[in-house]
């Protein structure tokens, strides 16, 4: 773990989890570079995350365009899911990062997500172990892999981008 | 054993339950009440003499494939588990010490030779025997104690080609009786492989504020799709069109006209319903790769009706929903207003790498509560459940009314060439979104309430005269 690291790293996600809940997501997208995966993996019956997301199933599991699509069906107003959109805050703690190599770092994080849903008056919490991987560009990092491991994995309805 | 001869939901007497609908063939109508989705009476009735009463969906033989492999769900309201013992033969066994009633089995799933209760020390097998009382020479029992068995209480389990089901009550037709032509549409799915079929591991489980006929009910309700689902119609459609430069399909609903498309149901007896379209884009389904390999073993017509989507509902609690990919939904009423969902991906054993991540993905992105079709049709059903509040607002649902006047009674062309007598049967445009396909679903829930009600009856008066 490297603290000066981290400290970049925060940043990267207060501000992805700070466009989510201004619900600019499409500047949120802008955070992911090109080839991003993003992926929430299911459990089994057995109580383990499922690892292979080929063999086995996933809550969500997104290239980048998948993730510009669902940012469109959330903006698109032809989704009931998705209208009125659930307020919500994400809470970003226990942030670690690992270099890898000079230009990328691995980082772990824990994250609580609160959704109000408006229409029913009523409060869902997720709170998910998650992995992000950065790498340089410019200035900037870019997410080229995410990994919510969802703890709470017994949904409310639904689950979107948003609610995690 | 002897069930107590009173309880508490006789609140309904038959004539209310006869009540609940509004079934006048002749003259057209086919009406349900409101009531039927808000009362706590008639989910307790549900859970007493269906849920109960009569035979449930457990899971698949294939979910426990290894000698003492083990799942745990519920029949109703009470805790089960469904095991394979040593010797590979499976036992459904309430999920209940016989001590003091603790759970015995803690996990949704696993492998143990041996469940042992936590509170004090029983031990069990995994055939459900009990193999040690702790401590029970110092106990000072009884020869009466001792003749008494102690294994778990056995139900009633049914398994039709690897298809398990339960009932508590064990005064139930053959599973195979109870199925009915639903066993040529179970076929269907069996005998895409001839390994059978597997779950793919994962799990998902969610709720809905909303009761659990609304689940029922959109599974095999084809009117719904264009007006709840045109986010994800809009998706596809640009997909297609990225696509048709690449010249490549990347779902079974690319080509989807909704002009050129027919689509059919058959209601079975006993509340059983299916729905079934041709697929527009076959060369999308995971199975296209291994067709003519299919159609030999299965034939033309077995091999085609393969390839059409099928949505099935085996009353009263689970759908095998085969679109873009295969899906078994099984639900679990809570509450009235409250239903918990338990889904899983399945797909033929032996399935090529390629064919099985396009089935993955392509279910769930339709299917999952994270998905793109799925959260819009839940929210759908807690809006029903928001509109429908109180008794003090009454009429008659008015959607099971398309098709009444195309619907026949009997196999058409299209079940009979499939060895299929449902009840009745429709086909026509895309549009037609037929709601006959509810009405013998309504009728068989109607009967086993009301025949529900007045056993419960006739045992109280009985009870009653029995007493000084």
């Amino acid at each position: 773990m490297s603290p000066d690291l981290s400290g970049v790293a925060a940043q990267v996600l207060y501000e992805e989890a700070r466009r989510l809940d201004e619900q600019r997501f499409e500047d949120w997208l802008a955070m992911y570079a090109p080839e991003a995966v993003y992926w929430v993996p299911a459990w089994t019956d057995e109580g383990r995350p499922t690892a292979d997301p080929e063999t086995e199933l996933s809550l969500v599991h997104c290239t980048r365009e998948q993730l510009a699509e669902r940012v469109a069906r959330v903006g698109g107003g032809r989704s009931q899911a998705s209208s009125p959109l659930p307020r919500t805050a994400h809470i970003v703690s226990n942030v670690m990062a690992q270099p890898l190599g000079a230009d990328r770092m691995r980082v772990r994080s824990v994250a609580t997500t609160h959704a109000f849903n408006i229409k029913r008056r009523e409060s869902a919490t997720a709170f998910a172990l998650v992995e992000h991987e950065l790498a340089r560009a410019g200035e900037d990092w870019l997410i080229v892999r995410k990994t919510v491991q969802l703890q709470n994995d017994y949904i409310a309805t639904m689950m979107d981008f948003y609610t995690v | 054993m002897a069930a107590p001869a009173t309880h508490p939901a006789a609140s309904l007497d038959p004539e209310d339950i006869a009540a609940l609908l509004d079934d006048r063939p002749r003259e057209g109508i086919f009406r349900v009440s409101r009531d039927a989705v808000r009362e706590q009476a008639i989910f307790d009735l549900e859970m007493r003499h269906i849920f109960e009463g009569s035979w449930v969906f457990l899971g698949l033989a294939a979910q426990i494939p290894r000698p003492n492999d083990y799942f745990a769900t519920r029949i109703g309201r009470q805790p089960v588990v469904v095991s394979r013992d040593a010797g590979g033969a499976i036992h459904c066994f309430v999920n209940s010490c016989r001590h003091r009633g603790a759970l015995v089995c803690h996990r949704n799933a696993g492998n143990a030779k041996r469940h042992t209760c936590q509170y004090h020390g029983w031990v069990y097998d995994s055939a459900g025997r009990c193999v040690d009382v702790k401590d029970e020479k110092e106990g000072a029992y009884t020869d009466a104690f001792r003749a008494e068995d102690h294994g778990l209480q056995p139900v009633k389990l049914g398994d039709y080609r690897g298809f398990l089901f339960g009932s508590l009550n064990p005064d139930v037709p053959p599973i195979e009786e109870h199925l009915g032509d639903v066993r040529i549409m179970l076929d269907l799915l069996v005998d895409q492989s001839e390994e059978g079929l597997e779950v793919v591991p994962g799990v998902v489980r969610y709720t809905y504020n909303g009761n659990w006929k609304l689940q029922l009910e959109n599974g095999t309700d084809p009117y719904h799709f264009t007006s709840t689902h045109p986010s994800y119609i809009q998706i596809l459609g640009e997909r297609g069109k990225k696509a048709a430069g690449a010249n490549r399909t990347t779902s079974i609903y690319q080509n989807f006209n909704q002009k050129s498309v027919s689509r059919g149901a058959f209601c079975f007896r006993n509340g059983h319903a299916a729905i079934w379209g041709e697929t527009p884009s076959s060369d999308a389904r995971p199975l296209w790769s291994r067709i003519d390999a299919i159609r030999a073993r299965v034939g033309e017509t077995r091999a085609k009706w393969m390839l059409h989507t099928r949505n099935l509902t085996v009353f009263p609690n689970v759908q095998f929903a085969e679109n873009a990919s295969l899906q078994m939904r099984i639900w679990r009423p809570v509450a009235p207003g409250l239903t918990e969902m338990t889904t899983y991906c399945l797909g033929p054993r032996g399935e090529d790498r390629a064919a099985r991540a396009t089935r993955i993905r392509q279910y769930e992105e339709f299917f999952n509560p994270s998905g793109l079709a799925t959260p819009d049709d839940t929210t759908a059903y807690e809006d029903c459940q928001s509109g429908n509040r109180t008794e003090n607002v009454f009429d008659w649902h008015q959607g099971y009314a398309r098709g009444l006047a195309a619907v026949q009674q009997g196999p058409d062309p299209h079940a009979a060439e499939l060895g299929l007598n449902p009840v009745s049967s429709i086909l026509g445009a895309f549009d037609l979104g037929d709601e006959t396909v509810f009405h013998e679903v309504y009728r068989t829930w109607r009967d086993m309430l009301r025949k529900g009600v007045e056993k419960d009856l006739a045992a109280e008066a009985k009870a009653a005269g029995a007493r000084p």
